[in-house]
Formats: C-alpha cells, sequence, structure tokens
C-alpha cells in the first residue's frame, strides 16, 4: 500500500469519524423528566434538617415528655427516628447526588437519638407492665398491679424488650450505612449511652454499642421469644415496634452478608398469621399481644394499620397492598370530617400522619394529597428558618375534639413536625424502593455535588443519570439571599468533556484535563469542580459528558 | 422485771447506738449507697467501732437511714457533691480534649492565656437573654483581673444567627472582634443580612474580606466544631457559661458568676498547695 493509499483510508476514517460526531446531536435530559421537590416538600426537608441540626438536648418544637408514661407515641425517638427516614426516601429518590447534607443530618439523627433525653424513660418504664393500668378520676391512669420484679427496671435501653427505641435505632443505623456507603458505626463504641443517674447514688454508666452487637442483641431477642415479636414495655408486644427491627435487620443483611432478616420475617410472618396480628376478618392491625396471657387486644386504628402497614409493605408488599382498600374505606372520609365537637380519642393526630404515611408508601397519591391539602388548610402551617412544619397545638396531649365544622385541628409534634411531611414526599415504593433495590457500590463512584450553602440555597433535585452520563441539578434559593452562591461538582471524568448547561441554555463546556473552564467555573486541585451562580430563582444544571466538543459540531 | 430488764438493755443499746451513729455519721452517709471502699474498712473511729461494724450495722438496719430526715438530707448532699465533683472531672477532659479549638486562631479570646480562671461563653447573637448577659459579663472583664473569657459562637436561632456568628469570626480575623461583638450585642433589632452588613461597616471592617471569610470552609468547619464541642459538655441552650471546671446555664448577672468565679479561684489555690 502506498502513502497515497494510507493518506486516502485515513482521510476517509477520519471523515467518517467526524460525521458520526457531527451527526449526533447534544441531547440534553430535561431536568422535569427527574423527581424534584416541591416548594412545601423542600421545606418539609428544611424543616427535619433544621430539628437534625439543634443541639443534641435541645427539644424545641419537639413537645414535651409525657407526664404520664415519661413517653409516648410524640415521643423525641419516633420523630427522631421518622424524620430520618424522610430524609432518607428524600435523598434515594430526588437527590441521589448530593449526599453530604442527608449524610450529616443523618449522623446527627443518630446522634440525638443516642442523647439521654431521648431514651431514659426506660429506667423508669422498664419497671412497669403496663398492660394493667386504669384511668383515675383526673382522667390520668395509672398502673394499678405491680408484682416484686416490675419494682427493679434497668437502664440499658437495648438489651431487653423497648424495641420501640432499639428496633429505630438498629433501622436507622441501616440506612445510614447503606445510603451513605459509612462504616463508622461499626466502630465498637460509635452508639455508646451515657447516663449519670443521681438518683441511684452511682457513677456515671456507660453502655457501648455499635452496629454489629445492635444487631445480635435484637436477633437473639427474635429467638428467645419465639418470633412471637419483641416487647415494647413489659407484657406488650405491637406489630409495628417489630417493623423497625426486620428493616433494621435486612440492612444489616445487605451490608454484612448475614440472612437474619430472612428467618425473622418467615417466622414473625407465621406468628402474626396465626395469632391474628393482623385480623383476617377486619383487616385490621391488633393494639397488642399481651405475653403473660396470651391475649391478642383487637383494634381498628388508623395509626396502627398506617405504622404497622407502612413498614410490612417493604417486606411484604402484595400482602399489604391487598388489605389497604379495606382499611382506607374503614377510616376515610370519616377520619377528616365528622360530627362538630365529637371527641376523636387520644389517637387522632397518630391516625392522621401514620394513615398518610401509608398511603403514600402504597402509592394512593390521591389519598395523600387530599391528606396533605386537609394539613395545609386545617393544622396551621408555619414556615420557619427554611422549613415548613405543622406546629403541634397548645394541648396535644389532651384536647382530641373536632371544630363546631367537625374538622380536625389537633396536632402532635410526630405528625407535625415529620409524618406529613413524609408523606407528602414519599413516592409509591418509597421505602420499599430503599431496601429492594438498593444502591450498588458503582454508584459512590458516580458524580455528585457538595458544599451547597445550605443558608443560601436549597437542592431540589440532583441526580446522576447514568444513560445519558449527565449530572441534573436544581438549585433554589434558601432562606439568607445572597448575590452569589456555589456548590462543588465531584467525580467527573477528567478524561471528558461535559457541556455546561443552565436552565436550558448551553453555557459552554469544561475539561479537567485540558483545564477548559468557563467564567463561572473553577477546578480544584482536587478533580472537583466549583460552579458560581447568582441564585434569585430556581435555576437547573446539567452537566452533559459528550462524544465530541461543541466547537466539533 | 423481764420487760424492765429488757428496756434497761434497749435503752443502753439505744445510748450505744446513738453515740454510735453521731461519731461515724458524716463518713457513713456516703458508705450507706454505695458501701464502704476497701480502704476505709479496718479504720478504727472510735472505741472500736469500725466502717465495717456500721456498715454491718446500716446493712441490718436501713430504716435507720430512710426514716431520719437529717441524715437522708446529709445524703442528698453527699450525693449532690459527687455529682458535681464527676461532672467537673468530666467537664475538665472534655476541655483538655478540645483545647486546640478553643486555642484556635478562630477564637476570639479576652485576657490572657495565664489567667487563674478562663471562663467560655457559648451564645447566640438572637439570644435575648445573651444580650442581657452581655453588659455583665462586661462588667465582669473590666473589673476581675486575672482572668480570660472565650468567646464561643453557638449559633442555636437559625440561619442569620449563623450568619452572623460566621461574621464575628471574619471580624475577629481584621482585629476588631470586640468592636463588632459589641454592634451585634448590643443592636435592639432582628437581625438579617443587611443590619450584619451595616453594623461591619459601621465598626469599619472591610466588608468584601468579611464575606470571604464568612465563605471559608475553616469558618464553617469551625463553628461545627464548636458544636460538638458543646454537645460534649451538654450544654443545651445559649447562654452557656464554663466557668473553670463548672457550668452555669441560662442569662447571668454578675453576682452569680463572681460566685462560681471565687469558688474556682479558692480551688485554684487549694490544688496548689496556697
Amino acid at each position: 500500500m502506498t502513502n497515497k493509499h494510507r493518506f486516502i483510508i485515513s482521510f476517509l476514517i477520519g471523515l467518517q469519524v467526524l460525521s458520526v460526531s457531527v451527526a449526533e446531536p447534544l441531547v440534553i435530559p430535561d431536568p422535569t423528566n427527574y423527581p424534584s421537590l416541591s416548594t412545601k416538600k423542600m421545606g418539609h426537608v428544611r424543616h427535619m434538617i433544621n430539628l437534625a441540626k439543634q443541639l443534641d438536648g435541645d427539644f424545641s418544637m419537639m413537645g414535651e415528655t409525657d407526664p404520664v408514661y415519661s413517653m409516648s407515641f410524640h415521643a423525641y425517638q419516633f420523630q427522631i427516628a421518622f424524620a430520618q427516614y424522610a430524609l432518607a426516601s428524600t435523598h434515594y429518590h430526588y437527590t441521589p447526588a448530593h449526599r453530604d447534607l442527608y449524610q450529616k443530618a443523618s449522623a446527627r439523627l443518630i446522634q440525638r437519638m443516642i442523647y439521654k433525653d431521648v431514651w431514659d424513660y426506660w429506667a423508669h418504664v422498664s419497671k412497669f407492665d403496663l398492660t394493667n393500668r386504669t384511668e383515675i378520676e383526673a382522667g390520668l391512669e395509672e398502673m394499678t398491679t405491680y408484682t416484686e420484679d416490675d419494682w427493679y427496671g434497668w437502664i440499658d435501653p437495648n438489651i431487653k424488650k423497648n424495641i420501640m427505641y432499639s428496633g429505630h435505632l438498629l433501622q436507622m443505623v441501616g440506612l445510614h450505612q447503606n445510603l451513605f456507603d459509612d462504616d463508622r458505626y461499626d466502630e465498637p463504641g460509635s452508639l455508646t449511652f451515657r447516663f449519670a443517674p443521681i438518683e441511684y447514688g452511682q457513677g456515671p454508666i456507660e453502655m457501648k454499642y455499635d452496629s454489629h452487637r445492635l444487631a445480635k442483641v435484637i436477633y437473639d431477642q427474635f429467638e428467645e421469644d419465639h418470633f412471637r415479636g419483641i416487647e415494647c414495655e413489659r407484657n406488650a408486644v405491637y406489630a409495628e415496634c417489630n417493623q423497625h427491627p426486620i428493616l433494621g435487620l435486612m440492612s444489616y443483611d445487605l451490608k454484612n452478608g448475614t440472612n437474619l432478616s430472612v428467618k425473622v420475617r418467615k417466622e414473625f410472618k407465621k406468628v402474626m398469621r396465626k395469632r391474628k396480628y393482623i385480623n383476617p376478618e377486619t383487616n385490621t392491625t391488633m393494639y397488642f399481644l399481651k405475653v403473660k396471657e396470651d391475649e391478642v387486644v383487637p383494634a381498628t386504628y388508623a395509626w396502627a394499620d398506617g405504622w404497622n402497614g407502612h413498614a410490612q409493605y417493604v417486606w411484604d408488599k402484595e400482602y399489604i397492598k391487598s388489605i389497604y382498600p379495606d382499611q382506607k374505606k374503614r377510616y376515610f372520609p370519616s377520619m377528616l370530617r365528622g360530627w362538630p365537637f365529637e371527641n376523636m380519642g387520644w389517637g387522632v393526630s397518630f391516625d392522621f400522619g401514620f394513615f398518610a404515611l401509608l398511603a403514600s408508601e402504597v402509592g394512593d397519591t390521591e389519598t395523600v394529597q387530599t391528606m396533605v391539602d386537609y394539613a395545609d388548610e386545617h393544622f396551621e402551617p408555619t414556615w420557619k428558618d427554611g422549613g415548613y412544619y405543622y406546629p403541634h397545638t397548645r394541648f396535644y396531649v389532651y384536647n382530641f375534639f373536632r371544630d363546631w365544622l367537625g374538622y380536625i385541628h389537633n396536632v402532635g409534634p410526630l405528625t407535625g413536625n415529620v409524618l406529613v411531611g413524609f408523606a407528602s414526599i414519599n413516592p409509591i415504593d418509597g421505602l420499599w424502593k430503599i431496601y429492594n433495590q438498593p444502591r450498588g457500590k458503582s454508584h459512590f463512584a458516580e458524580p455528585f455535588i457538595t458544599d451547597v450553602e445550605y443558608l443560601e440555597a436549597s437542592v431540589t433535585q440532583a441526580v446522576y443519570d447514568g444513560d445519558k452520563d449527565a449530572l441534573i441539578v436544581t438549585l433554589v434559593p434558601g432562606p439568607v439571599e445572597s448575590e452569589a452562591t456555589s456548590f462543588t461538582v465531584r467525580q467527573l471524568d477528567p478524561e471528558k468533556t461535559y457541556a455546561l448547561v443552565r436552565d436550558g441554555q448551553v453555557l459552554g463546556e469544561v475539561n479537567k484535563k485540558t483545564s477548559l473552564a468557563l467564567p463561572s467555573t473553577k477546578w480544584q486541585a482536587d478533580g472537583s469542580l466549583v460552579i458560581s451562580t447568582r441564585l434569585t430563582e430556581p435555576q437547573s444544571f446539567i452537566l452533559k459528558a459528550m462524544a465530541a466538543t461543541l466547537a466539533a459540531r | 422485771m423481764r420487760i424492765a430488764r429488757d428496756k434497761t438493755a434497749g435503752e443502753q443499746v439505744a445510748k450505744y447506738l446513738c453515740k454510735f451513729v453521731q461519731s461515724v455519721c458524716v463518713l457513713a452517709f456516703g458508705l450507706t449507697i454505695t458501701a464502704c471502699s476497701d480502704t476505709d474498712r479496718g479504720t478504727n473511729l472510735s472505741e472500736g467501732i469500725t466502717n465495717k461494724k456500721v456498715r454491718q450495722y446500716l446493712l441490718e438496719h436501713p430504716e435507720l437511714v430512710f426514716d431520719d430526715p437529717e441524715i437522708a438530707r446529709a445524703i442528698s448532699s453527699a450525693r449532690s457533691a459527687r455529682q458535681q465533683q464527676a461532672s467537673a472531672l468530666w467537664r475538665k477532659s472534655i476541655l483538655a480534649k478540645n483545647a486546640s479549638l478553643l486555642d484556635s486562631s478562630l477564637t476570639p479570646v479576652s485576657g490572657d492565656a495565664g489567667s487563674q480562671v478562663t471562663i467560655i461563653e457559648f451564645y447566640d447573637y438572637q439570644c435575648v437573654p445573651c444580650k442581657a448577659s452581655y453588659p455583665e459579663l462586661e462588667q465582669m472583664r473590666e473589673t476581675e483581673i486575672d482572668i480570660r473569657i472565650i468567646y464561643a459562637q453557638l449559633p442555636v436561632f437559625g440561619s442569620y444567627s449563623i450568619l452572623a456568628a460566621r461574621a464575628a469570626i471574619g471580624a475577629h480575623r481584621q482585629g476588631l472582634f470586640q468592636a463588632y461583638h459589641n454592634a451585634l450585642m448590643t443592636a435592639d433589632i432582628r437581625l438579617d443580612t443587611d443590619s450584619i452588613f451595616a453594623m461591619a461597616v459601621d465598626i469599619g471592617l472591610d466588608t468584601e474580606k468579611l464575606q470571604a471569610d464568612m465563605r471559608d470552609p475553616h469558618v464553617i468547619d469551625y463553628l461545627e466544631q464548636m458544636q460538638t464541642l458543646a454537645d460534649e459538655l451538654d450544654v443545651t441552650g445559649t447562654p452557656a457559661f464554663v466557668v473553670g471546671d463548672a457550668i452555669l446555664r441560662g442569662g447571668i448577672r454578675v453576682k452569680e458568676l463572681k460566685v462560681e468565679l471565687d469558688r474556682q479561684r479558692t480551688r485554684s489555690h487549694s490544688s496548689r498547695g496556697v
């Protein structure tokens, strides 16, 4: 072959490559095709993050400790745990490419969860069999029977019973580890409980846990109890409380390659069916099981169905889907409007919040929207420092009555701070996907953003689309106005050239290897790209890897 | 007779016990709950009465402890003292662990490093009791010698508190912390971006540099570390004053500060053998 021939062949190949490149248009993904948080949903997220950022011992906006039992369904532990689950759902579905904010908030919530004021109720509650109680004249309940054994409780909130606390902690730790590929809770003592009981004349006590010990303690109790469920208070097994440790064990299995959750799910389901934890005639979840009496206390509580259902759905989807229509029929629309001044009972706020959460998980978007609209109309929504929530009503522990038009206004802190927001954010199969379609290790090698100034900007979507090799980010202004804000993009491929698109307009291209940048961008030594912008209204950014440079087009 | 004899014997026992309890009750208070330490067990108290015997007696007659209000009070007081001591030790260890944070160039300080007592004030520029305590602390700063005050930013009232805290660190970097701190602490307005910068301009801060410092990741990280320290010290709100190894929570007056300061000084003297 002569040089002339070689030249002609090379020329033809080059022409073909060029024609392919030129023929391929720059296809920019449309941000509206990706999940995005609305203004109110973002407000709910910010409110929960604001709660996470409070000092460990600052429970303002979170209600009071129940005067009767020291804890209740309004308790801090539930607010903290469900806030973490809600943020997990947000991160997984809307902002998987924005980790640092959610990872920090999640770690803060776990730190708050192990703060003494959240769990030291157990030193008191562990003494009593709460199933034996009666109402006294003042309308309060008191424990009426004690045994000698009952007088001695214990402090460690995880070691035995109290699954209403330890189960949530395990779920929180599992979510954190898998969503953020973060091993910190594997370290011995990473979950250290500090207790300084002046009442007992003892010195300070430390109880050291980590994810492994916590999972073992809980699994062992499931086995000891023959999978009938671990007690919350003495003598009381609640179905819903046992769903959270199951989800925690599912995460544990995923991370550690064990299969603890498989046996628990199988055996617990058997017991649930045999003892009718969910009554097959009414399709409603029991109140609780009295262990000593071996007696299931039946119930028709929307909160029990909502609470148990949204979590059991994660591992028993078809069954929960099959009973949901019956449950909805039972509670709707009567939950929303009824007789004027009707006494709705102490569970009215939980009924609302937990049922909305179940509706979101099973994908009944119409019901969710109806309930969220109702909350917006009747629960006095409030904006505070970029956060959106429904402040708890003054007498939420005692006042359960409808107003003169038959509406409910009573909101407890769990529903107002977390549950309604969680329901509005959580898409169909929201938790189910987190557990059944977990992100693989490759997710953590994809491009993602960090260092968004929390005061100035909120990220309503941040997703890397692998098929399109594009990072899609939308920012909206935060509570503090600023002339300019910025965010950092990490793990871009230094070999690739990316088109930077803002609000649909191609600004130009960037390339780390050739130090190609734009006036609003700056490459850092570590390979990350800082993008600055003036943010006065929502702005979307897309970084799209290109097959050829724009100039070649 | 039997009854009389018994009565006499009872009186004798009671008398003995009375003397017995009186002579050792101060030491026994602590021992009643926790059991006496091994090293004390052989100590002769008086007339052959040992702690071991006291302990044995109290184990057999615990009602002596909980039926007697005076003893109960003494026990409570001893317990409280022990608790305070344990808390003080624990705080000392946390402060020692965080010495580099407290000595950071980002931490505004008033007074010499070698001062006898250090006061750390955790505060927020939008916290009303913090502002109310400000003139009291200032008075203390002017009148007391040998004290060091560390200004620990703990913005707990939202975004503008965080912004103000960052600006205060920025002012410190420009050597104008006290003037800016005074402006923020005495401002009778709701803070926002405009007011934070207006005050900065008023005292002559370079606002361009200030803005850059307020975005400096080191400053942001520093404030997060300060919150971690506050959490470790179990500070649950603002203001909180760590005076030596004690902690005073909430708004404060000079008088109260002075009492704690004197207590710390006395202890400091004692520990030095003065």
